[in-house]
């Protein structure tokens, strides 16, 4: 049987049918975020941002794997970060990552911060199960896992993110992100698994990161 | 709530999508083109804004073994951006965003509410394949 071959259409295609001309505009709808920051203005507002964190609060930068993406220690007592002058011995640290990245609904760029809590057995439903408990009572950042299938894990870490706009976002915004984050890990951290390790971010090397 | 209002004063659609809003008292309900909707809740908690809206009911998460819950949650929430899910304090499944009140403008707002309806309605029909309000 010979197979019928269409050949390709080279003409515009035209309907039969009358068409309403207003359907044709389009929609004319206001952009959620008006305007698109250049390149190196938002590389230069993220660094300016995350260097004003560390000359308030007890943050040291331990790696800074590209322009957009840096690794830290944040300091704490009693649940909170602590003053960068107020350096105390008996403090707890704790490592966080943050990160621009784009986001999946609308294409927007989002600053993300993500801080590692430790690692359960996956079926551990004892440990998970006060973990979540824990997480309800603090009612803070979002807890999140990845599946390490090797070793049979879930690697928890708290995660928040803020919508990052180079012209409007301010300190006060990355601050609540990297606090929430670190303060939400460093208490399940203290509560669940009674440590203060200083862990690697398993987070931070994924796609998307 | 004042800022809020002010910033969802007269917004009847949200920019780049086709879903449509109304707003009433720190409640908002968010309607998608089929017909679907989602109700988001606004409350201001110390310095920030805390959005919440339910995905499943406390008595259908309790029908779910605590650790198996977990487990869902927590790698749903790896997969997502910006929304976070966890347990409230009456056992209910919701998807929340907190944000600083001060420095919330009016394209964050509508991108949170966005995010979280969409988020939201996603995992209910996941969990549940219903659309509850």
């Amino acid at each position: 049987m010979r197979a019928c071959i269409v050949p390709p259409h080279r003409d515009p295609l035209r309907s039969s049918f009358a068409i309403d001309g207003r359907l044709l505009e389009g929609a004319k709808r206001r952009s959620l975020i008006p305007g698109v920051a250049r390149q190196d203005e938002t590389i230069q507002v993220f660094n300016r941002l995350l260097d004003g964190l560390s000359s308030t609060w007890a943050i040291e930068w331990i790696g800074k794997r590209s322009e957009i993406s840096r690794s830290g220690v944040a300091h704490l007592a009693d649940g909170s970060v602590l003053r960068a002058q107020v350096l105390l011995g008996g403090t707890r640290r704790q490592t966080f990552h943050v990160t621009l990245r784009t986001s999946a609904i609308g294409g927007h760029v989002l600053l993300q911060c993500s801080s590692p809590v430790g690692k359960i057995a996956r079926d551990d439903d004892s440990t998970i199960a006060e973990v979540q408990s824990a997480h309800q009572r603090l009612g803070r950042a979002k807890l999140s896992a990845l599946v390490d299938e090797e070793d049979d894990t879930l690697a928890l870490s708290a995660e928040s993110h803020v919508l990052f706009v180079p012209a409007t976002t301010q300190l006060a915004e990355v601050e609540n992100a990297v606090f929430s984050a670190v303060t939400c890990a460093d208490e399940l951290e203290r509560r669940v698994f009674q440590t203060d390790e200083l862990q690697e971010d398993w987070g931070a090397d994924e796609p998307g990161a | 709530m004042e800022r809020v209002e002010q910033l969802l004063a007269g917004l009847r659609k949200l920019p780049d999508t086709k879903l449509t809003l109304s707003y009433k008292a720190g409640e908002a309900v968010i309607s998608f083109p089929d017909g679907r909707t989602q109700n988001i809740y606004i409350r201001r908690a110390g310095g920030c804004y805390v959005l919440t809206s339910r995905v499943i009911g406390s008595t259908k998460a309790g029908n779910m073994a605590p650790a198996d819950l977990a487990r869902r949650i927590w790698v749903r929430n790896r997969a997502t951006d910006v929304v976070e899910f966890a347990l409230d304090e009456s056992d209910r499944l919701v998807g929340r965003i907190e944000q600083i009140a001060e420095t919330l403008n009016r394209n964050e707002l509508e991108f949170y509410l966005i995010a979280l309806a969409q988020e939201c309605d996603r995992l209910e029909y996941l969990l549940t394949g219903r659309d509850q309000m």
